[in-house]
C-alpha cells in the first residue's frame, strides 16, 4: 500500500465500517420495516456499490493488500452465519411439527432449485459456457442453492394475514429451506472440490463427504464442551469466539465449505442440552448484520456491474426462483397439511430470498478461486441483483393483491424495538434475518 | 483440570491433523489466520484454567500456550499465521492501552504525581546504569562485540540497557483485570509502567541517534531515526487524540453498540498505523486519558463496553507474543540473559527504594511496586527488531541477547507481579460486573444441580 493512497483507505474503511455499525441499529431496522424493504436494499445494494467503487484503481480503497487483511474476517463471518443457520435446526422441533410439513419442505427446497438449475444452465448455455464441462454443473447447482433460502417472514404480520398455526408452519420453512440450501452448498463443495497442487490428502468424494460429516461433528462436540465449562459469560463469549473462528479456519484450510461445517456443529450444539439456546442464537444474531454488509462489501471488489452476463442471469436467476416458489406452493398445498394458507399465499411468502444466498454465494467464491471465477462474478450479480429484483417483485404482487383481496397491510413501525430475545416460538426476531 | 487438559488436546489434535493437509511450509491466507486465531484463543484459555488452578497468572499461561504450540517448539503455528495475526495483536494492543489509559485519572493521581515521577525517573536511573555497567563490563566477551573499541561498546551497551530498562503496560493490565486488583501497589504499578515506557521510547531516539553517528551505516536513511520517532510519537498523540474524540461523539450522539465501534475504530487505526508507522500502544493509550481527563464521556464506560471483549483480547495477543518467543535466541545467550535480567531486576529494586525514600512512600508498598515493572513485552521487542535492522554488524547479536533476556521477563515477570499483589492483599478487591454475570449457555443440568 503507497503512502499516498493510505488516507483514502483509511477513510473508505472507516465510512464502510462505521456504516455497517449504524445500519445494524434498531432505528434503522424500524425504519426498514416502516417502508417494508429488507436489508438487501436498504443497505445491501449500496454497500455492494460502494465495494465496487472502493476496488476501482483510481479509488484504491479495497486494494489487493486490504482484502487479504479482511480475509481471516472474512471466514470467520462465514462461519458465524453458518453456526446461526446450524443452531436453527434443532429435531425435537422439527418432530413436533405435523409429519405432513416434511413434503412441503422437499418440495418449496428442491422444485425452486431445479428451475432455478434449468433456467440459469439455459442462460448461461446462451451467454457461451460450455456445457460439458463439469465446472457447468457446479456452477448451475451452486445457483440453485442460492434459489433455496427463503426469508425468515415477520411473525406479526404474517399471524394477522394467515393466522397463528400458518405463520409458525410457515416459519419452520423458512428455517429449514436455509438447512437445504447448505446441503446443497456441501454437495458442490464435497464433489467439485477444485484440484489443488501440493495438497498432501489425496481422497475420493466419498471420503471427503464422511471428513465433512466427521469435522462438523467433532467441532459441535467441542465448542458444547467448550461452552459447557464456561464460568462467566465474558469467558463463554471468548470461547464461542474461538470456537468459531476455530471451526471456519479448519474448514477453510482443507477447502471445505466455511459454513457448511460451521452448520453441522451448530446443529449437533442445537441438539445437545442447554439452557438457553435462544440466548445462544441471540449472541450470534447481534452481528448478523454488519457481518453481512461486510460481506457486501467485499464481494462487491469483485463485483463487475459492467458484465452484461451478469444482467442476463439475474433476471433468469428470479424468474426462475419465484417461478418454483409458486409451482411448489401449489404441489405444496395438495400435499401439506390443511392448515397451510393459499399457494398464492405461501408463494408470497417464500418469494423474498434469505441473506443465506449471499453467505451460499461468498462461500462458493472462496471454494473456486481462480477456477471460472468469471462466472461466480455473474453469478455474485444473479444473486444480489436477483434478491433486490425478488423483492420488488413481492411488493408489487403484494400491492396488487391489496387492491384485489384483504391482504393485511404492512405495519407502521411507531417504536423502536431492540431485538434482544427472539419469539418464544424458536425463530429470532424476523428483521434479525430477514431485513 | 483434567478437563482442560483434554479439550486442549482434543483442539491440538483436530488443529494438527488439519495442518497436515498441505505441506508444513505452506499456509493459506485467511484460513490459516482464523485456524491460528482460533486455536490460540481456546488453547491459551485452556492453559489458562490449568494455570489457574495452579495459582499461576493466566497470562502465563497464554504466553506458554504460544511459545508451545509456536514455530520454534510444536509449529503448528507457523511464522505466516503470525504475520497474519499481526492485524489481530495490533487491535489488542490498541484495547488494551485505551483501557490503560481509561483508568488512569490525572485528577485522583495528582495526590500521587511526585511518587510516581521519582518511582520513573530513579527506577529508569538506576536500572540504566546497573545495565549499562554490566553490559559494558562483558561487551569484551560478547562474540558481537569483542572487537570493537572501547567507545563503540560503550554505545552499545547503552543502546542494550535503553531498550532493556523498557517494561510492559500490556502485561501490566492484564495481571490486573485477571486478578481484578486493586490497591495502592496496582494503581502505582500501572502509571509507572505507563510513564517508563514512553521515556524509553523517547530516550531510544537519542540513544539510536548516537550509535547511528558511531556507526554510520551504508543504507541509513537521509532522514534520522530522531526525527523518525518524533514524528511517529508525536503522529500517534495526534492520532489518539482525533481516535478519543470519535469515540467521545459516537457515545455520546449513538450510544449503541459501542463495543462493536470501538473494535471497528481500532482495526481501521491498526491498518492506518502500519503505512504511518504509528505506535497502536501510545494511540491507544492517548485516547484512554483524552477520554478519562479531557472528554465530556467517562473513559470508564468505554472500559465497561468493551470489559467483555477483554478476555479474548487479552488471550490471544498474549499467546501470539508467546508465539514469537525467541526460544532459540535464549538458549543461544542464556547465560548472559540471565545475569542481564537479574541485574536489571535488581536495578529497578533499588530505583524503586531510593525513590521511595525520597518521597517518603510506605515500605511495604515500595517493595511491592518492582515487581510490576520486571515483566517485559511488546515494545522491547518492538526496539529489539529496530536495533537489528538499524545495525547490520552487530545488531542482531545484541537482538539476540536482548530477546533472550525479554524470554525471562516476559515468563516470570507475570508471575512475580501477581505474588506481589497477592502479598499485598489487592488481588480480587476490584467489581468486575461482566465476570458476575453468569453464562447463558451453561447445560441445562447445571442450572438442575443448582436449583
Amino acid at each position: 500500500m503507497t503512502e499516498e493512497r493510505l488516507p483514502r483507505v483509511v477513510i473508505g474503511l472507516a465510512i464502510a465500517f462505521s456504516l455497517a455499525v449504524l445500519l445494524a441499529q434498531p432505528r434503522f431496522k424500524a425504519l426498514e420495516r416502516r417502508l417494508g424493504v429488507t436489508v438487501l436494499i436498504s443497505a445491501g445494494l449500496p454497500f455492494l456499490g460502494m465495494g465496487a467503487i472502493f476496488s476501482q484503481e483510481n479509488v484504491g480503497v479495497l486494494t489487493p493488500a486490504v482484502l487479504s487483511d479482511l480475509k481471516p474476517a472474512f471466514e470467520f463471518g462465514l462461519g458465524w452465519i453458518g453456526f446461526l443457520v446450524g443452531l436453527h435446526f434443532d429435531v425435537r422441533k422439527l418432530d413436533s411439527l405435523p409429519s405432513s410439513l416434511a413434503p412441503v419442505i422437499a418440495i418449496e427446497s428442491f422444485v425452486p432449485m431445479l428451475t432455478t438449475a434449468v433456467l440459469c444452465g439455459m442462460a448461461l448455455i446462451g451467454m457461451g459456457v460450455p456445457w460439458e464441462h463439469h465446472d457447468f454443473a457446479r456452477d448451475a447447482l451452486v445457483l440453485a442453492a442460492c434459489a433455496a433460502p427463503s426469508a425468515a417472514i415477520s411473525m406479526e404480520v404474517w399471524q394477522r394475514r394467515v393466522g397463528d398455526k400458518a405463520a409458525r408452519m410457515i416459519d419452520e420453512i423458512t428455517s429449514i429451506d436455509e438447512v437445504v440450501g447448505l446441503a446443497v452448498l456441501a454437495v458442490v463443495a464435497i464433489y467439485f472440490r477444485p484440484e489443488g497442487t501440493g495438497i498432501r490428502w489425496v481422497l475420493p468424494s466419498s471420503a471427503w463427504f464422511l471428513v465433512t460429516l466427521g469435522l462438523g461433528g467433532a467441532l459441535g462436540i467441542v465448542s458444547y464442551v467448550l461452552l459447557r465449562g464456561a464460568r462467566n459469560a465474558a469467558e463463554e463469549l471468548a470461547l464461542l469466539l474461538g470456537a468459531v473462528a476455530l471451526s471456519a479456519g479448519v474448514a477453510g484450510y482443507l477447502a471445505l465449505s466455511v459454513p457448511v461445517i460451521c452448520a453441522i456443529a451448530g446443529a449437533l450444539m442445537a441438539n445437545l442440552p442447554m439452557r438457553d439456546l435462544e440466548g445462544l442464537r441471540a449472541t450470534l444474531a447481534m452481528v448478523e448484520r454488519p457481518i453481512y454488509l461486510i460481506f457486501l462489501l467485499v464481494v462487491g471488489a469483485a463485483w463487475r456491474p459492467g458484465e452484461w452476463q451478469g444482467w442476463v442471469l439475474a433476471p433468469a436467476f428470479v424468474l426462475a426462483r419465484v417461478a418454483g416458489k409458486r409451482l411448489g406452493a401449489i404441489w405444496s398445498k395438495r400435499a401439506g397439511p390443511k392448515e397451510l394458507p393459499s399457494a398464492r399465499m405461501l408463494a408470497l411468502a417464500l418469494a423474498p430470498q434469505s441473506p443465506i444466498s449471499i453467505v451460499v454465494i461468498v462461500s462458493a467464491t472462496t471454494l473456486y478461486e481462480g477456477h471460472g471465477h468469471e462466472r461466480i462474478r455473474w453469478a455474485i450479480n444473479a444473486v444480489i441483483i436477483g434478491g433486490v429484483l425478488s423483492e420488488f417483485v413481492v411488493r408489487w404482487l403484494e400491492w396488487r393483491r391489496r387492491r384485489t383481496a384483504d391482504l393485511t397491510p404492512l405495519p407502521l413501525a411507531t417504536k423502536v424495538d431492540i431485538p434482544a430475545k427472539p419469539a418464544p416460538n424458536g425463530s429470532t426476531h424476523p428483521d434479525e434475518v430477514s431485513s | 483440570m483434567i478437563r482442560a487438559v483434554l479439550v486442549l488436546a482434543l483442539i491440538a489434535g483436530i488443529s494438527f491433523a488439519a495442518r497436515s493437509f498441505l505441506p508444513a511450509d505452506v499456509t493459506i491466507t485467511g484460513s490459516g489466520a482464523a485456524l491460528a486465531f482460533g486455536f490460540l484463543l481456546l488453547a491459551a484459555m485452556q492453559t489458562a484454567h490449568i494455570f489457574h488452578e495452579l495459582r499461576l497468572p493466566h497470562l502465563t499461561g497464554f504466553i506458554l500456550c504460544g511459545a508451545l504450540f509456536g514455530p520454534e517448539v510444536l509449529r503448528l503455528i507457523t511464522p505466516s499465521m503470525l504475520q497474519d495475526l499481526t492485524l489481530v495483536k495490533k487491535v489488542a494492543v490498541g484495547l488494551i492501552a485505551l483501557t490503560a489509559g481509561c483508568e488512569l485519572n490525572f485528577a485522583k493521581l495528582r495526590r500521587k504525581i511526585r511518587t510516581i515521577g521519582a518511582i520513573v525517573v530513579v527506577s529508569l536511573l538506576v536500572c540504566a546504569i546497573a545495565l549499562f555497567a554490566f553490559f559494558f563490563a562483558i561487551s569484551a566477551y560478547l562474540p558481537f562485540t569483542s572487537e570493537l573499541a572501547p567507545a563503540q561498546r560503550a554505545v552499545v551497551s547503552l543502546i542494550l540497557a535503553n531498550v532493556l530498562c523498557a517494561r510492559s503496560p500490556a502485561v501490566v493490565i492484564s495481571i490486573l483485570k485477571e486478578s481484578r486488583a486493586v490497591g495502592p501497589v496496582s494503581e502505582l504499578a500501572l502509571s509507572t509502567v505507563v510513564v517508563a515506557d514512553l521515556i524509553v521510547v523517547i530516550t531510544f531516539a537519542f540513544s539510536d541517534s548516537l550509535a547511528q553517528s558511531v556507526f554510520p551505516s551504508a543504507n541509513a536513511a537521509p532522514t534520522s531515526v530522531f526525527g523518525t520517532l518524533a514524528a511517529h510519537i508525536l503522529g500517534s498523540i495526534a492520532v489518539g487524540i482525533g481516535t478519543a474524540l470519535i469515540f467521545a461523539l459516537y457515545i455520546r450522539r449513538v450510544r449503541q453498540r459501542i463495543g462493536l465501534f470501538v473494535f471497528v475504530v481500532l482495526f481501521v487505526v491498526a491498518e492506518a498505523g502500519r503505512a504511518f508507522h504509528l505506535d497502536p500502544l501510545l494511540v491507544g493509550l492517548t485516547a484512554g486519558l483524552f477520554l478519562e481527563n479531557v472528554s465530556p464521556v467517562s473513559g470508564h464506560e468505554v472500559v465497561h463496553e468493551t470489559e467483555i471483549a477483554a478476555m479474548p483480547t487479552f488471550a490471544v495477543f498474549f499467546a501470539v507474543v508467546g508465539a514469537e518467543v525467541h526460544l532459540h535466541a535464549f538458549f543461544s545467550v542464556a547465560v548472559y540473559a540471565i545475569f542481564a535480567a537479574l541485574v536489571r531486576a535488581g536495578g529497578l529494586t533499588a530505583g524503586t527504594a531510593i525513590a521511595a525514600r525520597l518521597v517518603s512512600l510506605e515500605r511495604p508498598v515500595a517493595r511491592k511496586v518492582p515487581f510490576g515493572m520486571f515483566p517485559q513485552a511488546g515494545v522491547a521487542i518492538g526496539l529489539a527488531n529496530l536495533v537489528a535492522s538499524s545495525f547490520p554488524p552487530w545488531g542482531s547479536g545484541a537482538a539476540t541477547l536482548i530477546l533472550g533476556t525479554i524470554v525471562i521477563n516476559e515468563m516470570l515477570g507475570p508471575v512475580l507481579f501477581r505474588m506481589a499483589l497477592v502479598r499485598a492483599g489487592e488481588i480480587g478487591r476490584k467489581h468486575d460486573p461482566s465476570l458476575a454475570d453468569q453464562p447463558s449457555h451453561g447445560p441445562a443440568s447445571d442450572i438442575e444441580l443448582e436449583a
